[in-house]
């Protein structure tokens, strides 16, 4: 706030500062509006909408006709043996997912801040798979693991190896769709990271140096806390991202085969779109949504107290 | 101070901004439309070949001055030019006196699309399938074309099963385009070699399907679609369901009830899936398990298989992304390919999924007079010959008096036969039940589950259905 | 830190003289060593993508077949020239095109605003808006589909480009005022302070001080909504009514019919598709990574 040295005094000076905070406040406001009424109106809302159904029983039939049931959505999740394992699936998928990526990240992150030469241009082609739409990577990855003349099958058959429709394997579907979440998401992590690296300053290695720590404490005790805080953004926001996905499985094994590759997300749109039960995939969404809310509490908490 | 004043300068013409960006907003928000239109014309009327789909001319946004909009995925999407839309549109234009709008969308999202929007009010008329056109009706976004057809100058051209089957609680609800069955196609060379008939029974199928699986090293005997949500698997099970069943559902007053034999089903499940699959000596490749029509259909006409389970549109299926070699497929499909009845199980008799697709017209729409003329066109008889022309193997078995069939290899004709043996699918909401149907059938495939314990599960499953459907 | 490094055992030893032979400074060993991890990560993440370029280059026929690597005399241009040439695929290209790039006019125009006001400002509820919005990145897409598609149509929004960009913009919204404002709170007040005196009011001080000094920060949340908006699949397929609207991604299926799967086309669209992007990230690059660098995620 400016500071003013207007020579009024007393009430006048009051009056005036305060004119100037509704102001500045009103001012405030009005910068926020837009993006406030676009979220509110065109997200905010519909949450509402779909929260609500999760307390009613309607069909996608004839949506119109909604009758209250209270608990009873989230009471049927309890006993419903899909919903168990779509859960299980989300969780672990995201976990592993996560874990690998996370991983791979910080290594090539390490590699990419290096000053050798050409390491831009390492820098712009690993973003590929980031921008890549989902659907050209599910094309990419479905091209690459057909039956026939996928290219995998041909090097396999090559090699004496057995050769099958991947996809349609339950032991390796889930797999294959933890490695496509990795495959897309290793970029992201590994520039935010090595951005975080950069900006640590050069002399805090070398002083660490000049006091005899080698390189892999120097990581330990100068690049690992100090890009803590980018680390824990990554990790929440891929959390998120990949509990709630729903393009690449639904694109890629639509839940199959047998149900090994259900996450909550399918299983929702199945619900709502084969079952016409909107009431109770409503309820399941909501239980995602507390899902997560409840995680990034508690993981920011457990980060900031650090 | 000078602060006050900047201060008010700058909330005047914060003011002003906001009023200027919103009223150009409001204005963005109702003339959209309209835009949308214009851009679209302007960017495909450029095109050479097929595929415009959106008339250059504008249109005005908002009241029945508006193009009527069709969705469909009948056209094919090739590089011939596109005689059945072309002549599609013509007849359209004469009744209506202006182009048509036609947007291409998958049958899965044609469905969930419809489903989810048809109150908006678009499209005007969408076509589908038969299992489509149940849920359509059942949720009241389908108009009663009853009166209206029968004032048609080509109504009474229609085969009397195929509007049946367009019939729900006695109100017609589309016009029929195209009708095929589901038939055993099989390899009559295969057949000649090992001196064998085709299989009537599941039985005689079994043993002729091991028999071909010892002597040839290179092909398999049989596949079929075992994909999770593979509307061919539904279909393909439906067929062996109708072999021992009129209806798997019966009215029953005001609600259904199953109209089958736990045993029938587990037969079902053994004969097509657990014999097939799972068992030691499997029918087909155990390698193509959960694939669906990708395989199925190319495999067959690559000469992987010996036989399969398919309709139609076979036969015309030479060339294209993923046939090896056309002359070599067409061989195949003109000389030693023939069409038989699907072999029954125990106790069944011939039978078989009858599909029928038509065009509905939605009951939201501003614009019905004009979707009726979709409807009218779409099914008008110069438009179903254009279209015998463009894709032969969809009008073999013809749903209107006009259209000869495109028939003309002996070996096929028994489709129409096979035709007459069909049974079209009950008036419910389908979902449900294939939601019970995919994962019994893939536990059975995969050889996790008995097929009698899965036909039992599944019986229960359905009648537990029966109140909801 | 010196002291850590006194203990026994002999695997200390071998983690001293690893340590003593990683110390070197860039030395050839130590640039071959990056050379071969960065290449091992290239492999694993652009082998697919390279497959699928190289395919695009080939006739089905070779696709069909059970070769591995074409011959130069396999490849040809065939298939981008019949897609390229598709007025259906130029239409979705320019409206991908047209609606990524006001969606992220859009964004950053509202987002600057919003994170100006959330930096600089204090009024009740400022923590609660930012929160808010991130909160709905929590929001499972699913669950809000139908409610969304009807607000959407009550609004005439449906099938629209307008509408389109509307929803792809609070996909970006949220991130990207959070970013910008991590990005202005890292600019001095006292600059502000500076130009007030001079007589500017609050927007000259946005506009003239402000967002010059942000341009990494603006860039990288530019570029996040763009490919936000260009790679979006299902919001497209919920409010695209007609080819007038539908942008690439969603355009991709129909290069399926119903009885086949037209592999070279597709794997040609795709690629299409995917250029641009992978242009304009590597146009924003250096500025990506130092918006990153330089204190754009210290949001909160």
């Amino acid at each position: 706030m400016a500071t003013s040295t207007d020579a009024r005094t007393g009430l006048a000076r009051y009056g005036h500062e305060f004119k100037t905070f509704l102001s500045e406040t009103w001012l405030g406001y009005a910068l926020i509006l837009p993006a406030v009424l676009l979220m509110g109106v065109i997200i905010i809302y519909p949450t509402f909408r779909g929260i609500q159904l999760a307390f009613f029983e309607a069909s996608l039939l004839n949506p119109g006709q909604m009758t209250f049931v209270g608990l009873e959505n989230f009471a049927e999740m309890l006993s419903d043996a899909t919903f168990k394992s779509a859960l299980w699936h989300t969780v672990l998928l995201t976990a592993v997912a996560v874990t690998l990526q996370y991983l791979l990240g910080l290594a090539l992150a390490l590699v990419l801040k290096e000053k050798v030469p050409g390491a831009s241009v390492f820098r712009s082609l690993s973003m590929i798979t980031w921008v890549l739409p989902v659907i050209v990577m599910v094309i990419i990855f479905r091209f690459m693991l057909q039956s026939g003349f996928g290219p995998v099958n041909i090097v396999m058959a090559k090699l004496g190896l057995e050769t099958a429709a991947w996809f349609g394997r339950p032991g390796v579907a889930f797999p294959l769709v933890v490695l496509m979440h990795v495959w897309r998401n290793v970029p992201f992590y590994a520039i935010a990271l090595m951005a975080a690296m950069k900006s640590i300053p050069e002399t805090q290695y070398e002083a660490a140096r000049l006091d005899g720590a080698g390189p892999l404490e120097r990581f330990r005790y100068i690049t690992l806390p100090q890009i803590s805080y980018v680390s824990m953004i990554m990790i929440v926001l891929h959390v998120i991202f990949t509990f709630n996905n729903f393009d690449i499985v639904f694109l890629s094994t639509g839940g199959g085969p047998l149900g090994n590759t259900e996450v909550m997300a399918t299983y929702i749109y199945k619900t709502a779109f084969q079952q016409y039960a909107l009431g109770y995939g409503a309820s399941m969404g909501v239980v995602m949504l507390l899902i997560m809310m409840a995680f990034t509490v508690v993981y920011v908490k457990l980060e900031a107290r650090d | 101070m000078t602060d006050s004043n900047s201060s008010g300068l700058s909330r005047r013409s914060l003011v002003k901004a906001i009023g200027v960006a919103g009223a150009a907003g409001l204005a963005g928000c109702s003339g959209g439309d309209g835009a949308a239109d214009e851009m679209g014309g302007d960017g495909s009327s450029g095109s050479d070949g097929g595929d415009s789909t959106t008339s250059g001319d504008g249109s005005s946004s908002g009241g029945s001055g508006e193009q009527a909009l069709l969705w469909e995925y009948a056209f094919p999407n090739d590089d011939q030019p596109p005689v059945w839309k072309n002549a599609f549109i013509e007849s359209y234009e004469e009744r209506a006196g202006e182009e048509p709008q036609i947007a291409r969308f998958s049958y899965e999202d044609l469905r969930q699309k419809f489903l989810t929007g048809a109150r908006t009010g678009d499209p005007d008329a969408i076509e589908g399938v038969l299992s489509h056109l149940t849920e359509y009706a059942k949720a009241g976004h389908l108009e009663s074309l009853s009166d209206w057809a029968e004032g048609l100058d080509h109504y009474d051209g229609f085969v009397g099963s195929a509007l049946d089957a367009m019939t729900y609680r006695g109100e017609l609800y589309a016009l029929p385009y195209e009708g095929n069955a589901r038939a055993l196609i099989y390899r009559t060379d295969v057949f000649d070699e090992l001196g064998q008939d085709p299989p009537e029974t599941a039985a005689e199928f079994h043993e002729v399907g091991r028999m071909i699986n010892e002597e040839y090293d290179d092909m398999y005997a049989y596949h079929n679609c075992t994909k999770d949500g593979s509307v061919r698997a539904f279909q393909e099970w439906m067929s062996h369901v109708y072999q021992h069943t009129d209806q798997l559902y019966v009215p029953d007053g005001e609600s259904w009830s199953l109209n089958i034999e736990a045993d029938q089903l587990g037969q079902i499940f053994d004969n097509w899936y657990a014999q097939v699959w799972a068992s030691d000596n499997p029918i087909a490749n155990p390698d193509q398990l959960g694939t669906g029509w990708q395989v199925n259909d190319p495999g067959y006409l690559n000469g992987q298989f010996a036989m399969i389970e398919c309709g139609t549109w076979l036969r015309g299926w030479t060339s294209g992304d993923n046939i090896n070699d056309s002359e070599a497929t067409t061989q195949l499909l003109d000389e030693n390919t023939a069409v038989a009845h699907l072999p029954y199980g125990d106790g069944g008799s011939q039978g078989t999924f009858l599909e029928v697709k038509g065009v509905m017209v939605n009951s939201h729409s501003d614009n019905k007079e004009k979707a009726k003329d979709i409807a009218a066109a779409w099914t008008a008889p110069d438009t179903l010959a254009a279209g015998a022309e463009d894709s032969p193997g969809k009008f073999m078995t013809p749903v209107h008096d006009s259209v000869e069939s495109t028939i003309s290899n002996d070996n096929w004709a028994p489709f129409t036969e096979v035709f007459e043996t069909g049974r079209a699918l009950a008036k419910i909401g389908w979902g449900p039940v294939r939601q019970e149907f995919y994962p019994l059938m893939q536990e059975v495939a995969y050889g996790r589950t008995d097929p009698y314990d899965a036909g039992q599960s599944l019986h229960e499953a359905l009648s537990g259905l029966e109140s909801e459907l | 830190m010196a002291t850590e490094t006194q203990s026994t055992a002999t695997d200390r030893t071998f983690a001293q003289r690893l340590d003593a032979w990683l110390d070197e400074d860039m030395s050839i060993r130590r640039a071959m060593a990056v050379y071969a991890i960065i290449g091992v990560f290239m492999l694993f993440l652009l082998l697919p993508v390279a497959y699928m370029i190289l395919a695009t280059f080939t006739s089905a026929e070779f696709l069909y077949s059970p070769r591995l690597i074409p011959a130069l005399s396999d490849l040809t241009l065939a298939n981008y020239q019949a897609i390229l040439s598709t007025g259906l695929f130029q239409q979705y290209f320019v409206n991908s095109m047209v609606i990524a790039t006001a969606t992220t006019l859009l964004t950053l125009t509202v987002g600057t605003l919003a994170g100006y006001s959330l930096s600089r400002f204090e009024y009740p509820g400022r923590q609660g808006i930012l929160f808010t919005f991130l909160g709905t990145q929590m929001l499972p897409l699913v669950l809000i589909l139908i409610p969304f598609f009807l607000l959407m149509f009550s609004l005439n929004l449906v099938d629209s480009y307008v509408g389109i960009i509307i929803a792809h913009s609070v996909g970006g919204i949220p991130l990207g005022t959070w970013l910008l404002k991590g990005y202005f709170d890292d600019i001095p007040e006292s600059l502000d302070e500076a130009a007030k005196m001079d007589g500017c009011n609050h927007l000259d001080i946005l506009a003239r001080i402000i967002v010059p000094l942000s341009l990494p920060g603006i860039a990288v949340a530019g570029f996040y909504t763009f490919i936000l908006s260009w790679n979006d699949f299902l919001l497209v397929s919920i409010l695209s009514q007609t080819a007038a609207t539908r942008t690439l991604p969603f355009g991709l299926q129909l290069f399926q019919s119903q009885n086949t799967v037209a592999w070279e086309l597709l794997l040609t669209a795709a690629t299409v598709t995917m250029v641009p992007v992978v242009l304009l990230f590597a146009l924003v690059q250096r500025w990506v990574v130092e918006g990153l660098a330089s204190g754009g995620m210290k949001g909160a």
